[in-house]
């Protein structure tokens, strides 16, 4: 043979500048997989950065803005205050409903109005002052991105907030759920860890219950139902917890996402391929985000590029430290 | 005679167009928008105009350039001509850059005036005949001309005309998605569509047509029962319209569009989301890969039939075409004089036991050079084959599939790596029943084997089994292949030629399909089938990025001169692409992956290349320049290229992306395919060539690649002989010459598998 008289392959085997990678399956774990986190990662690679690595404490140490990082991070834009506040609202909510306490609408809505404005003003003393916000959240990134239009769209996001709290507490479609969630063994805003998958999985069940024998797990979403929502990698996580957490095959989880905006409910039924195709996808995901994983450690912002669309950028609570952010929001 | 399909405007290289310029109002001059106002010069006024690259418009006009305002969402721009007359001509930087897209959209204009042909906008060089030429199953057949323009060094401005084939179903959408009907009906019809759309790949390109503009469009879902006057509000341009009825009633009436037509949701191109349209207004694209095999019988187009196409073309265009510019064609096509075209050539072929396939002198003598690829492999044994090299062949196959053919299998391969190698082999099926069984199996043994695996239609296994058992290097095998080979290999295949089924060719398909695969599980390996003697350059990088920006490729091959280490390699690294929105790869991970591609693969005491070719597939754009530029740095620091290496960054382009295409005219007139190994160089720094031809091509037109490096004239000369002889190594269908040099072939190969393991559709 040519090859083995002529060169001896030994040699190609030689040690060589740098170790091979590890094989994937012994990397998966590396990074931990959410659904928020995914969705990050494919809108703005360079906001994951910043979200997961420049603001963290313990990674990226050579991240030389991590102060201002962590300070930006902070800043929450309207659809994601409001949505925290309708979830903290409806968590409540079952909490004393569980106790025996039934909250009316009216109550819900004034208390998390309430929550929203103490944010705005908070967050316009900050914008003019330069100070800290001085509420548990942080300042809304409206009045620093876009000063000029910060009260009238926080004046809209309160209605929309308002109208889906309203829902949720009168609307009958949601009738059996709140029935439901006055049951004890109600799961609640209840964080999970899958480990039924070769990577980590972490996410948050907004609310789950075991309803005349079949387990049900139900997402609620502040505003209406878009127009391609009927196959949910979200969704299909939840199942998988559900699988773990109430026994039974994932695809025989009912699941549901209630769209507080329309006051409708979706159910989304899985199959056994469905469920296979999420799991593939989350597995597919994190090994995206281990490719990036080692630049993101050594805090190499410039390894993420920036989105630099308009419209996802004026929500970005890091536009002040993105410049192909500030210069997309001139075009 | 070589010729190309390239014509010629007249004056050649006196060529000069007289012209206005104009100037733009707008409170936001972006890049879009002033093509727009070009594109509207064009539409309303038949003129050609590009951009000055200073805020105005060149127009190809001796006349004031008529007052045009342009409204675009909430975006207006007014075009008012600046008083400025000119000149434009091949004489400076500026002529030579800007006259090949005037001379381009003049072309553009007439064809648009002229009606006789229809364009989807956002591809305004391919015009679509109006009738098929022919319609089967539901198909429609259409031809299309495609034009692009181009400056020829020396000559002038050419236009390179070419013609191409498409395929669209006959029937609108609707059809596909009844509102009633029975179930099996309703079943056949979406299952037609699925397949005509290759769904499973997450694909659905259809052409929607709103009264006489046609745009791509990307199918999204078809709910059961959706009607127009149904889908509830949407808002479009900040208008909010009811439904989609709503919305055609008030912006396009004359469509007819009623409340119960059918509603299917679309994404546009650059538009966030999907909306509702009207089905009736679509109709599916449906690619080369989906067309029954009955039909691609009308894809390949020889060349003779494509030459009277390009002629026939032009009559139809009108010999006044460039009148507006002052300008004509000259008679007849380009023909590259002596000195702009050549022929490479092939390299030697180097086998075990010293073997070697020598170059062929003479044309009558490429027929054995290709033929007698695996001859050689059968007597001489692989070029190289490592010593580490599992010793032990595995065979998993599911339930449905026979252990027989199984068995078969592995007996065959074991017996062709036998013949390749000199070595002995074992062999061990492995039955399973679900994928998982398969991987508790195999990863039940402590040593790793080579591997064959047979899928079974699982979706997921793909991925599974690279994921698994990704250290096993494995051959992936459909259980439907194995089974229709292991068919005809006991009853027979049917032969064309004699109309009767064939025990012959049974075996001879059986030892083809066996061959390949081995073939490919020596290559997983890292086995050489056959070397070529070094070239020009010692290192050949190739750049790629998958078609859907997820995943991006590096393929590395060494070729050094014996006695150098290594030698001979060939190494190819598939990543992911987190920003998948950008064409371009960020310049940081392009800089750290190549050098860390390098760095994983070079051997401490290796001595350092002295030259590397990198061919980036596609356009070298935004921050890569400098990240190449670091690239050489690096590998010089680390001593894997020698400080006054040779360090070439050419741009290759798989398709001509001018339709450039080659032929040769004897005496007859008889319009042959080139040889293989063809160059015709249209200026300096932009090559195209052949590397497939007469030889081993039996239908259709050579399809040429394009290397790219303006004014880099020896370096693209340099980069075109490295592509040919590294299209030499075909290892994977040895009889039939390679489009691609190796490693941009592995490179597409490997991404495209990528992106069909990819789950999509899930948010």
């Amino acid at each position: 043979m040519k090859g083995e008289t002529a060169i001896p392959l030994s040699l190609f085997e030689a040690a060589t500048l740098e170790p091979p990678p590890a094989p994937l399956k012994e990397r998966l774990r590396c990074v931990e997989w959410s659904f928020s986190r995914r969705s990050t990662f494919e809108q703005c690679p360079q906001k994951y950065y910043l979200d997961y690595y420049g603001g963290s404490k313990r990674r990226a140490p050579a991240e030389a803005e991590k102060p201002l990082i962590r300070q930006l991070k902070l800043r929450q834009n309207r659809y994601e205050r409001t949505g925290e506040i309708v979830h903290s609202a409806i968590a409540n909510y079952f909490r004393l409903a569980q106790k025996g306490t039934i909250q009316s609408a009216k109550n819900l809505i004034q208390q998390a109005q309430r929550m929203l404005a103490g944010d705005v003003a908070a967050s316009q003393a900050a914008q003019s002052n330069g100070t800290p916000s001085g509420t548990a959240s942080g300042p809304l990134l409206e009045f620093f991105n876009d000063p000029t239009n910060a009260e009238t769209l926080y004046e809209d996001a309160s209605k929309r907030m308002s109208a889906a709290l309203q829902n949720f507490a009168s609307h009958p479609r949601y009738e059996k759920i709140r029935n439901a969630g006055r049951s004890i063994g109600t799961e609640v805003e209840r964080m999970f860890k899958l480990t039924t998958l070769p990577c980590r999985v972490t996410g948050i069940v907004d609310f789950a219950v075991r309803a005349s024998g079949k387990p049900a797990v139900v997402d609620w979403k502040s505003g209406k139902p878009s127009q391609s929502e009927e196959d949910s990698l979200q969704l299909t996580a939840y199942a998988l917890w559900g699988a773990k957490n109430f026994g039974g095959p994932p695809e025989k989880i009912a699941i549901y996402k209630a769209f507080l905006g329309s006051g409708s409910l979706v159910s989304f039924p899985l199959t056994q391929a469905s469920v296979e195709k999420g799991k593939r996808r989350i597995l597919q995901d994190v090994e995206r985000m281990i490719e990036m994983h080692d630049y993101g450690d050594q805090g190499r912002r410039r390894a993420f590029t920036p989105c630099a669309q308009s419209k996802v950028c004026i929500l970005c609570p890091y536009l002040p430290i993105c410049p192909e952010g500030k210069e997309c929001q001139h075009d | 005679m070589i010729e190309t399909n390239i014509c010629i405007v007249s004056n050649g290289m006196n060529l000069s167009v007289a012209t206005r310029r104009a100037r733009l109002q707008t409170t936001s001059p972006d890049p879009d928008l002033v093509e727009l106002a070009c594109l509207r010069l064009r539409a309303r006024h038949q003129l050609a105009a590009v951009p000055d690259g200073n805020g105005g418009i060149l127009v190809a006009t001796s006349r004031p350039v008529p007052q045009l305002r342009v409204q675009e969402r909430d975006r207006e721009l007014v075009i008012d001509d600046d008083g400025e007359a000119g000149n434009l001509s091949l004489a400076d930087e500026q002529g030579v850059q800007l006259l090949p897209t005037i001379v381009e959209r003049a072309v553009l204009a007439r064809l648009a005036h002229q009606g006789k042909r229809w364009a989807i906008s956002g591809s305004p060089r391919n015009w679509y005949e109006k009738q098929p030429i022919r319609e089967q199953d539901g198909i429609s057949v259409i031809r299309r001309a495609s034009i692009a323009s181009m400056f020829v060094e020396d000559v002038g401005v050419g236009i390179a005309a070419d013609v191409q084939t498409a395929f669209f179903t006959s029937r609108t959408i609707d059809w596909f998605f009844p509102l009633t009907g029975n179930t099996a009906d309703i079943r056949h019809r979406r299952e037609l569509f699925d397949r005509l759309a290759q769904r499973e790949h997450g694909k659905g390109t259809l052409v929607y047509r709103r009264g006489e503009t046609r745009t791509t469009c990307y199918f999204t879902r078809a709910p059961e029962g959706s009607v127009c006057g149904g889908t509830g509000s949407f808002r479009l341009n900040n208008v909010t319209y009811d439904s989609v009825y709503d919305y055609y009633t008030k912006t396009a009436p004359q469509l007819k569009i009623s409340p119960q037509d059918r509603a299917v949701w679309v994404s546009f191109p650059k538009a966030k989301g999907d909306v509702p349209v009207a089905a009736k207004l679509l109709r599916l694209r449906v690619f080369n890969d989906a067309v029954p095999e009955i039909l691609k019988v009308v894809i390949p187009i020889a060349p003779r039939d494509r030459r009277e196409f390009v002629f026939a073309f032009w009559r139809e265009v009108g010999a006044d075409v460039l009148a507006s510019l002052g300008a004509s064609f000259e008679k007849g096509l380009w023909s590259p004089p002596k000195g702009r075209f050549w022929q490479i050539p092939p390299p030697s072929l180097r086998f075990g036991k010293n073997k070697v396939l020598q170059s062929p002198a003479r044309e009558s003598d490429y027929r054995a050079y290709y033929g007698d690829r695996i001859k050689l492999l059968r007597e001489g044994g692989c070029f190289q084959f490592p010593a580490a090299t599992p010793r032990r062949i595995q065979c998993a196959y599911p339930a449905g599939v026979s252990e027989a053919s199984a068995r078969q299998l592995l007996t065959d391969v074991e017996q062709a790596f036998r013949c390749w190698t000199g070595k002995q082999f074992s062999t061990v099926p492995v039955d399973y029943q679900q994928i998982d069984d398969a991987v508790t199996k195999i990863n039940g043994h402590d040593d790793t084997t080579m591997l064959l695996f047979v899928l079974n239609g699982d979706p997921n296994g793909y991925y599974t089994v690279s994921l698994e058992l990704g250290e096993h290097r494995p051959k992936r095998v459909t259980a439907a292949m194995l089974s229709k080979h292991f068919e005809e290999l006991q009853h027979g295949a049917y032969d064309r030629r004699t109309k009767t089924v064939s025990l012959e060719k049974g075996r001879n398909n059986w030892k083809s399909f066996v061959g390949l695969i081995g073939l490919d599980l020596l290559q997983l390996q890292d086995g050489v089938p056959w070397a070529i003697p070094p070239g020009p350059f010692e290192g050949l990088l190739v750049v790629d990025v998958s078609h859907d920006r997820r995943y991006y490729g590096l393929s590395l091959l060494i070729v050094r001169p014996d006695g150098k280490l290594p030698a001979f390699r060939l190494i190819t690294v598939i990543k992911s692409k987190a920003d998948s929105k950008e064409e371009a790869i960020n310049p940081e991970v392009l800089e750290e992956e190549v050098v860390k591609l390098f760095r994983q693969n070079w051997p401490n005491t290796a001595p350092a290349l002295t030259s590397l070719l990198t061919l980036r597939d596609g356009r070298v754009y935004k921050g890569e320049p400098r990240a190449f530029e670091r690239i050489k740095e690096r590998l010089i620091q680390d001593r894997i290229l020698q400080g006054g290496g040779r360090y070439e960054v050419i741009e290759f382009f798989k398709e001509s992306e001018k339709n450039i295409r080659l032929w040769d005219v004897t005496a007859g007139p008889n319009v042959l395919n080139v040889l293989e190994g063809a160059a015709v160089e249209i200026s300096a720094g932009h090559i195209v060539l052949a590397n497939t031809g007469r030889t081993t091509l039996n239908h259709g037109t050579a399809e040429p690649i394009i290397l790219h490096s303006p004014g880099n004239r020896q370096a693209v000369r340099d980069a075109a002989t490295t592509c040919f002889q590294s299209a030499q190594l075909n290892w994977s269908n040895p009889r039939v010459a390679l489009r691609y040099p190796l490693p941009v072939n592995r490179t597409d190969e490997e991404l495209i598998a990528r992106a069909q393991q990819e789950a999509r559709h899930s948010r």
